[in-house]
């Protein structure tokens, strides 16, 4: 898989940094300095060193503070974020992952039995944004905080 | 968090991962796990893909990430009888399933990492031959 395809879109991103979401993830979406001055967001990581000092992460970070980043978070990040229950009126709801009917999707939603009601549910191709969509309709409703 | 720290709680243990590996999964991966002591896998430094010379380096392991591992497990199995399901449990585990109307209880798999839990149930397919690789 490509890089893309395992964190969140930009768009996504955009909105989770909006709504106040932690900003500490692996990969970021900035601004490429080095593509000769064209308006260009990159997906990079952070630059990561061994004990031995030698760069084992290709593609870092600029050192450019006024770039603004966007956190390009990765699936196991989104659920360090996401609660893995919710509490609605005295009912507890676990944090369930299937793909759709289609196959084609992963659908993320709360459920309060092992395969019964479910609440809460967002969908999306790629996981990492099917768990952004689910964070991002969490804090707007309301039920958690960022 | 420690950036390394933040890297390794991002991809599948070494040990599953060497499980993997040895069950013939080959699938490339961003990041890789690479042997310390060579001949010895008991310790190992993750790398990412494109971080080391890979034409020296045939000991070293692919350590996937949930996305990565998440597109290699079947949706659905028998057909299209059973669904893969993923539940968030009272015991703070991922627990892996398939199901039609219930749960196949022998084929069940769970760990407090997604990744880890999602390795342990693509091991048990590749092992009941219910997928190939």
């Amino acid at each position: 898989m490509k890089l893309d395809q395992i964190v969140t879109s930009l768009e996504l991103s955009k909105r989770l940094k909006e709504l106040g979401v932690k900003q500490e993830s692996l990969f970021y979406y900035q601004n490429n300095p080095y593509n000769d001055g064209q308006d260009c967001i990159d997906l990079m990581i952070r630059e990561v060193r061994s004990k031995n000092n030698e760069n084992v992460i290709m593609n870092t970070e600029c050192d450019n503070d006024e770039n603004i980043k966007y956190p390009a978070y990765t699936a196991s990040e989104l659920l360090e974020l996401l609660p893995k229950k919710i509490d609605i009126e005295a009912i507890s709801y676990y944090l369930t992952i299937i793909p759709t009917s289609a196959l084609k999707e992963w659908m993320v939603f709360y459920r309060n039995t092992f395969l019964s009601y479910k609440k809460c549910s967002s969908t999306d191709e790629n996981i990492c944004d099917a768990l952004a969509k689910m964070l991002i309709n969490l804090i707007e409703q309301g039920i958690i905080k960022p | 968090m420690n950036i390394e720290d933040q890297v390794l709680s991002q991809v599948v243990s070494l040990e599953l991962s060497q499980e993997l590996k040895l069950l013939g999964v080959k699938k490339e991966s961003l990041f890789y796990w690479l042997p310390i002591d060579y001949g010895s896998n008991k310790k190992a430094r993750i790398v990412m893909k494109g971080g080391f010379n890979e034409t020296y380096h045939d000991d070293a392991i692919p350590a996937f990430t949930a996305s990565e591992l998440l597109d290699m497990l079947p949706k659905e199995i028998n057909g299209d009888d059973y669904e893969l399901g993923c539940n968030f449990s009272k015991k703070m585990n991922y627990v892996f399933y398939y199901y039609e109307n219930e749960i196949m209880d022998e084929l069940l798999e769970q760990d407090e990492n997604l990744c880890n839990a999602t390795a342990k149930m693509l091991i048990h397919l590749i092992k009941r031959k219910i997928i190939e690789v």
